[in-house]
């Protein structure tokens, strides 16, 4: 028996997924362990073990492997509880961490701080000046050294920052990505005085042009590198002690997995994995529904995160904000775009009602929580409408307390606007579809994409609540709601069922026509390099594929679009047939009339992506399979849908449901793991595999 | 009771005091800081950072110019200003007591 | 010279009409759809926040379409664009979070429109007007270039979108089409009044011909242009939906409340702050090269109880040069500095809060110009140094209540220091280019914080300068260093912002030479005022140094990091200029802080000491300036040397004080 085991660490749970070469699936969920996170990773594998009816030794020996999603790099950028860490760049450039652009001010804020101009700040420095050494060299934009590294100063400069405690160092010199001597060099220089520093070269960990993102890339790379391989080897030697001989992998935020050994030398790509799960997970369950274009919604507790997958893939951004910083790491495109189920209704200095972007969080959470919280949330809102289940929720593991909810929307709400308790919870359940629709939309039209060409996913416990509603809005084809194996630690599966992936790239900023040969030359060394890894992973990849890709804009503009770049040999027709895609590409994402050849083409960077695919993947389960209509267990007043106001909706226990049943609104489902509303036309489905379909019924 | 600004709060009886160290600024009825001290001199005296431009790009004379509280000398306006313009900044605020 | 009037002009100098008439006389020829009282009333919370937020989404994204299909920088990485919603009448109901300064403009062209062509040619659906005349509105100077559309619902004139962005080039005698030696209007690029360039949905080849024909660069106006009506088109798609949904009379009053309010809001904020009169100058330096006279912007703000009025009287009459502003760059000067001041948590719906604002200005005065005076440097000269003297107003008035303390903030880099580059790039091909670095000036010290370092500039909320390495790949320089620039911040109890330089040299250009035109203010008197007894930020600095040994220096593997360290003829270059730089020539560029808030000596010594630590102010300036004494080891405060320093500066203060009733008055 060959397993396979997806491990999830939030800042609450984590979640363990596994699943065998005959495709069952078995699930746990078990506190995390802040700050250590480690035991309760192997609290949660011990869980796993007894739901699959084994002894935790018997499970691991039978594991090949083991991807773990941590959030243990975000929080240590978060908390700043990083390696202590030496910034080494060229002279005349240190400030560039701290001019930021100036973009660093604002970058990835909401509308409500950027209006808020007076109040602006920008974060803390990365690396403090005492810690910064300029070095004496100067490379230009041809490659070419202008000023040779000066070793003298070098050397003593990097003594004194080894004498005032730095135990990393981050090394980022310009235009070392065409000319990467010079930082090797200082790394050698390094080690001759400290032979056990952990060293991180911008040139290897993010080649691409734009000193401050990768300033940036490289600093926060080596302050986690270190912390990242404290926690991994420890924790893989005590997988090892229970007895697994499997590989040990971790999530990378590009959607792919990397082994825990090369991991910390590329700690930054760790860093969007706790987001990326939900997103391969919706990916997989997709390749197994037959649907290439899907919006992500994972709306919890306190976030609501958005992604897209489209044709098949995830979309992926080439940078990513953290902390008002910009890095230069691909990975899948996650935005948070709201508070989720704890988010606060409250009425602004004009009267005005409005639903968040604060939330109750998960302490003290929502005012039904009976936890402190007096503030009315969404989920309290949800409640009163009779949409959620107090003594069913999340099934039964948390009571909800009715009266509060009330109290919370009557006081703050319904009296000063002049409306009752239910009318008031009415108007905040609309205003969070409405506004889910409309930061939706705008997070899906921003990438170039129309709402209405996907379906959408939807899960976490606040999401199916209002998922019909603001997709409706959206003009989405369809919902699934995932509710069959996965439910409830769909990112532990998506984390179990991914591939490793490696990236690599290299800038080589040229104006077309670029010759073929340089291009060629560019995607042979990444594809080496990537094959070398590859091969160090030490896994038994069935196979090994390459995808290329080439940043590519039209001059004077800002931003490139990544253009793919098709197999075999590259000659000029390949380079001329890069520049039509992009075209297409280019007009497709912001409109035809806004294509402009003449303006020229640039080649900026060039990436190729490495995929092994782990020989043990399964398909999800089935689903028991039943017929005609299920039936409902009861049936309440509740408010799903403002057209239809108060209704007596059937209400269905979602293990009453089978494979092949559909049945239409108004209907609610209660699952374990999160609350279906089914507003009155829309018909459900349950597929397959389990899972919840809807769709617009006939008008 | 509400303030001017940083230096300058109101007296019980209306007029202007150092909010640093009470001295009297302006007495009821009188103008503006009426009674604060003038310290004029080289642009350079606001700072290094302030440089008389050399060649002179204006064909008028500008100066440092700091109106201080007579007392303690806290600085309540600090300017460079054309010296042919007076009265380049002032202010006039209506005391009043803070709401509840 | 002064500039002669022309007669036939006066149609094109416009002040917005008040609504009623406006209403009136474009009611003649066009349908306008309204609602009454009792329909706006009758909007319920959920639907007003529903349709609320579903406007500024439309807007948002608009304006981030706009940012992707343009192929300008000045648009994409400076942000001077905008989008806005209108109501019927040009009432601007939303606007981006962009060049705020823009959207004070664009409703008077709309508003212009409606008075003066609804007869004709006539606005009909599937119409689109081009505007880059700023004394109709549109934007500040000829470079902002509007596109705005009515939207019928049925036979009526429901509302308007309107985009508007700063064209790279549109003509005139030099590249970017701002001339330093410009003396008048016809120097520069020729100003177009509202004209229908889309006709019924379709856009007309003559028009368009007419408008490209100007350019240096129609490539990238042409694609500007239908980046502007795609956005148009988008909003008004995405509006129709809206309407359709919750009916013309429904969104209407929506918008109607948000209008009013935002009055209401603007006016509960200052009905809590004390009344009162606030006044204040800003200076500018030269109207154009070779002129060396001071220029005023008088400002008196009054605020009586709910309304503020912004008196202008005394602001010096327009000058012969580029620096002028129309109408337009008053009403610019004065919104982002409201937005920000009094709008930081309520709605961005420019029309109403604009009812809370009276305006006095006097036609003919530097940035209330008459046709035709130069204003190719407008936006970035008299429309900002309007918004620094605005700035400095509210900040006065904000800094009286507890309250309304949080949002001061001194004035943030005082004007515009300009690099621009002609020439031909390592690869031999032409480029023009204008160095972005100077739009990260230092923002101006709050009453509690900081202000920010490198933050940018007040007009835009958003923006970036471009990386070091995107800039040398573009264009044929290399950077000795960019920076920030230690003391730059106007020292304060609050430190202003630091500002930086850069300082370049030419590399690998196909030709031996670059053009270089330099305009920048803020040499003579330092524009970033501080507050409170807050000092200035610094004077702005730009100095070419000629047959500088730069190039052996690197030869001889030493980078100068230091002006010092360059042999050479320093030539300091005055505030407006056109010259060339050579390959033996370096280039050092030096723009402004922010103000700072109260007195230096008031600065918590720790905070001083962690300033010299991070590099933000010198150790004389520490010690000259805040007063601070710090331990030559650890570098820490050394209390009782502070205490005493700060005592003896004190004294010096007094000693060379005289009472201020002893100068004679002006």
């Amino acid at each position: 028996m060959s397993y396979v085991i997806g491990i999830d660490v939030g800042g609450t749970f984590t979640d363990a997924f596994a699943t065998d070469e005959n495709g069952r699936v078995h699930s746990a969920k078990s506190p995390s362990t802040p700050p250590d996170f480690e035991q309760g990773v192997l609290n949660a594998v011990d869980e796993l073990a007894v739901a699959a009816g084994l002894d935790t030794a018997t499970l691991l020996r039978e594991t090949s492997h083991i991807c773990h999603g941590t959030t243990a790099t975000l929080n240590a950028l978060v908390t700043g509880d990083v390696a202590e860490v030496g910034f080494l760049t060229t002279v005349g450039h240190a400030d560039s961490i701290m001019i930021m652009n100036l973009e660093g001010r604002y970058a990835g804020r909401d509308s409500d701080y950027v209006k808020n101009m007076t109040r602006h700040t920008k974060p803390a420095p990365l690396v403090p000046r005492s810690r910064i050494r300029e070095i004496t060299e100067r490379v230009d934009s041809s490659g070419d050294v202008v000023v040779p590294l000066d070793e003298t100063r070098a050397t003593a400069a990097i003594a004194e920052l080894i004498a005032d405690g730095a135990k990393a160092f981050a090394v980022s010199l310009l235009w070392s990505f065409l000319n990467p001597a010079h930082e090797k060099r200082l790394r050698q220089l390094i080690h001759q005085q400290a032979p056990d520093a952990y060293v991180g070269l911008s040139s290897e960990l993010s080649p691409r042009i734009r000193e401050y993102p990768r300033n940036v890339t490289t600093i926060m790379s080596t302050q986690v590198g270190p912390r990242l391989r404290d926690y991994l080897a420890p924790l893989r030697a005590r997988l090892t002690q229970r007895g697994f001989d499997g590989s040990l992998l971790v999530m990378q935020g590009s959607g792919g997995a990397i082994t825990a050994e090369d991991a910390p030398a590329r700690a930054i790509t760790t860093i969007g994995s706790v987001l990326t799960g939900g997103l391969v997970g919706c990916r997989n369950l997709g390749r197994q529904l037959g649907h290439d274009n899907i919006i992500s919604t994972d709306i919890g507790g306190t976030t609501f995160l958005v992604g897209m997958v489209v044709d098949g893939e995830p979309v992926k951004s080439t940078t990513t904000i953290l902390n008002q910083y910009t890095i230069s790491t691909p990975t899948v495109k996650v935005s948070t775009i709201g508070s989720g189920g704890g988010a606060i209704a409250w009425l602004d200095a004009g009267g005005n009602l409005r639903v968040g972007p604060r939330s109750a969080g998960a302490r003290p959470g929502p005012a039904c929580y009976g936890a402190g919280g007096v503030e009315p949330t969404v989920t309290d809102a949800d409640l009163v409408l009779g949409i959620v289940n107090p003594d069913n929720f999340l099934g039964g593991r948390r009571k909800l307390d009715r009266g509060l909810a009330e109290k919370a929307i009557r006081e703050r709400i319904g009296e000063p606007l002049g409306l009752d308790v239910e009318d008031a919870a009415a108007a905040i359940y609309a205003i969070q579809n409405a506004q889910a629709a409309d930061l939706v939309r705008n997070v899906v039209v921003n990438a170039g994409y129309d709402p209405r060409d996907f379906v959408v996913y939807s899960f976490g416990g606040a999401g199916p609540v209002h998922c019909v509603n603001y997709s409706r809005d959206l003009g989405a084809k369809a919902v699934v709601v995932p509710l069959g194996a996965t439910a409830a630690t769909f990112s532990a599966y998506g984390l179990a069922s991914s591939d490793v992936v490696l990236a690599g790239e290299v800038s080589d900023p040229a104006n077309l026509p670029v010759p073929a040969e340089s291009v060629q030359r560019a995607f042979d060394g990444l594809e080496r390099e990537l094959r070398e890894r590859m091969d160090s992973q030490r896994l038994p990849f069935s196979t090994v594929e390459i995808a290329r890709e080439v940043d590519v804009r039209y001059s004077m503009q800002l931003s490139e679009v990544a253009t793919p770049v098709p197999q075999g040999p590259i000659d000029d027709a390949v380079v001329s047939g890069v520049a039509d895609t992009f075209d297409a590409l280019y007009s497709k994402l912001y409109g035809s009339e806004a294509g402009f050849r003449a303006a020229g083409h640039q080649l900026i960077t060039y990436r190729a992506y490495a995929t092994g695919t782990l020989p043990v993947r399964s398909d999800l389960p089935e689903a028991a399979v039943g017929s005609g209509s299920p039936r409902p267990y009861g049936k309440r007043r509740a408010f799903l849908a403002h057209e239809q106001g108060w209704q007596d909706v059937d209400v269905y226990h979602y293990s009453d449901l089978r494979a092949g049943q559909s049945f239409a609104g108004p209907a609610v489902v209660e699952a374990d793991t999160t609350t279906l509303a089914v507003p009155e036309g829309t018909d459900a489905a349950v597929d397959h595999l389990g899972n919840i379909v809807l769709t617009h019924g006939k008008a | 009771m509400n303030r001017v600004d940083d230096n300058i709060a109101f007296a019980e009886d209306g007029g202007q005091v150092c909010s640093h160290c009470g001295g009297v600024l302006a007495a009821v009825g009188e103008p503006h800081l009426h009674r604060a001290l003038i310290r004029v001199g080289e642009v350079s005296l606001a700072g290094p950072h302030v440089r008389a431009a050399d060649p002179p790009v204006v064909d008028e004379e500008v100066q440092f110019r700091q109106l201080l509280c007579p007392s303690c000398g806290t600085a309540l306006l600090t300017e460079i200003a054309a010296t042919a313009d007076r009265d380049t900044r002032t202010a006039s605020v209506t005391a009043r007591t803070s709401r509840g | 010279m002064p500039v002669t009037p022309v007669p036939g002009s006066e149609k094109f100098s416009y002040r917005p009409t008040p609504a009623a008439q406006l209403r009136e006389i474009a009611g003649e020829h066009v349908r306008l759809h309204t609602v009454d009282a009792a329909e706006v009333a009758a909007v319920d919370p959920l639907t007003y926040e529903v349709v609320r937020h579903r406007l500024e989404s439309i807007t948002h994204e608009m304006g981030e379409a706009i940012k992707r299909m343009s192929g300008s920088v000045i648009v994409t990485d400076c942000n001077d664009f905008n989008f806005a919603i209108m109501d019927e009448i040009g009432d601007e109901v939303e606007i981006g979070l962009y060049n705020t300064a823009l959207c004070a403009a664009i409703d008077m062209a709309v508003k212009w429109t409606l008075e003066h062509r609804a007869a004709n040619p006539g606005i009909k659906p599937g119409d689109m007007f081009l505007c880059n005349d700023p004394w109709v509105g549109g934007g500040l100077h000829q470079n902002d270039t509007a596109l705005f559309a009515p939207l019928f619902v049925g036979d009526e004139l429901f509302a308007w979108t309107g985009a508007v962005a700063h064209q790279i080039d549109l003509g005139g005698v030099s590249p970017g089409s701002w001339s330093v030696k410009s003396t008048d209007v016809f120097w520069e690029s020729l100003p177009t009044p509202p004209v229908k360039i889309v006709e019924g949905g379709v856009l007309r080849s003559d028009i368009e011909d007419v408008w490209l024909r100007r350019s240096r660069m129609p490539a990238l106006v042409g694609l500007d242009l239908r980046a502007k009506i795609g956005a148009n088109h988008m909003a008004q798609e995405r509006l129709n939906e809206l309407v359709d949904r919750y009916g013309a009379s429904t969104v209407k009053a929506v918008m109607r409340r948000i209008l009013d309010n935002a009055e209401q809001r603007v006016r509960a904020k200052l009905a809590a702050i004390p009344d009162g009169e606030w006044s204040a100058v800003a200076y500018q330096d030269s109207a154009r090269e070779g002129d060396e006279t001071l220029y005023r912007i008088v400002c008196t703000l009054r605020k009586q109880g709910e309304g503020l009025h912004f008196d202008f009287t005394g602001t010096d009459p327009q000058a012969d040069g580029l620096i002028n502003c129309t109408h337009a760059g008053v009403r610019g000067g004065i919104t982002p500095a409201v937005l920000t001041a009094l709008c930081g948590d309520v709605p961005w719906a420019p029309a109403g809060v604009f009812r809370c604002i009276e305006i006095t200005s006097e036609p003919g005065t530097i940035n209330d110009c008459t046709f035709p005076a130069g204003i190719s440097k407008g936006s970035v000269a008299s429309a900002w140094a309007t918004l620094n003297v605005v700035q400095e107003c509210l900040g006065g008035m904000l800094d009286t209540h507890e309250d309304s303390r949080p949002n001061v903030t001194g004035v943030c880099l005082g004007s515009w220091d300009l690099a621009l580059l002609a020439g031909l790039d390592q690869r031999g091909a032409p480029f023009v280019s204008m160095v972005g670095d100077a739009m990260a000036g230092g923002f101006g010290a709050r009453s509690d914080l900081d202000g920010v370092d490198t933050g940018g500039m007040a007009g835009a909320p958003m923006g970036r300068i471009p990386d070091v390495e995107m800039t040398e790949f573009s264009y044929p320089m290399l950077y000795l260093w960019r920076r920030e620039e230690s003391d730059s911040g106007g020292p304060g109890r609050f430190r202003g912002g630091v500002g930086g330089s850069s300082c370049f040299v030419l590399h690998r250009s196909a030709a031996p030479a670059v053009h270089l035109v330099v305009s920048g203010g803020g040499k003579a008197i330092p524009q970033s005022s501080g507050i409170s007894g807050g000092y200035p930020a610094n004077t702005q600095l730009d100095l070419a140094i000629r047959g500088a040994d730069v190039r052996a220096k690197l030869a001889a593997g030493h980078i100068a990091t230091s002006l010092d360290e360059i042999v050479g003829q320093r030539e300091v270059m005055p505030p407006h200029l056109e010259t060339v730089l050579g390959e033996e020539d370096v280039y050092y560029m030096a723009w402004q802080g922010g103000g700072g808030y109260g007195d230096p000596l008031l600065r918590d010594p720790a905070a001083v000491a962690a300033d010299l630590r991070a590099g933000k102010v010198t150790a004389g300036a520490a010690a000259d300036v805040y007063g601070v004494v710090t331990w030559p080891g650890s570098g820490t405060v050394d209390a009782d040397g502070t205490d005493e320093r700060r005592r003896t500066l004190r004294a010096d203060r007094l000693a060379s004080a005289t009472p201020r009733s002893e100068r004679s008055p002006r």
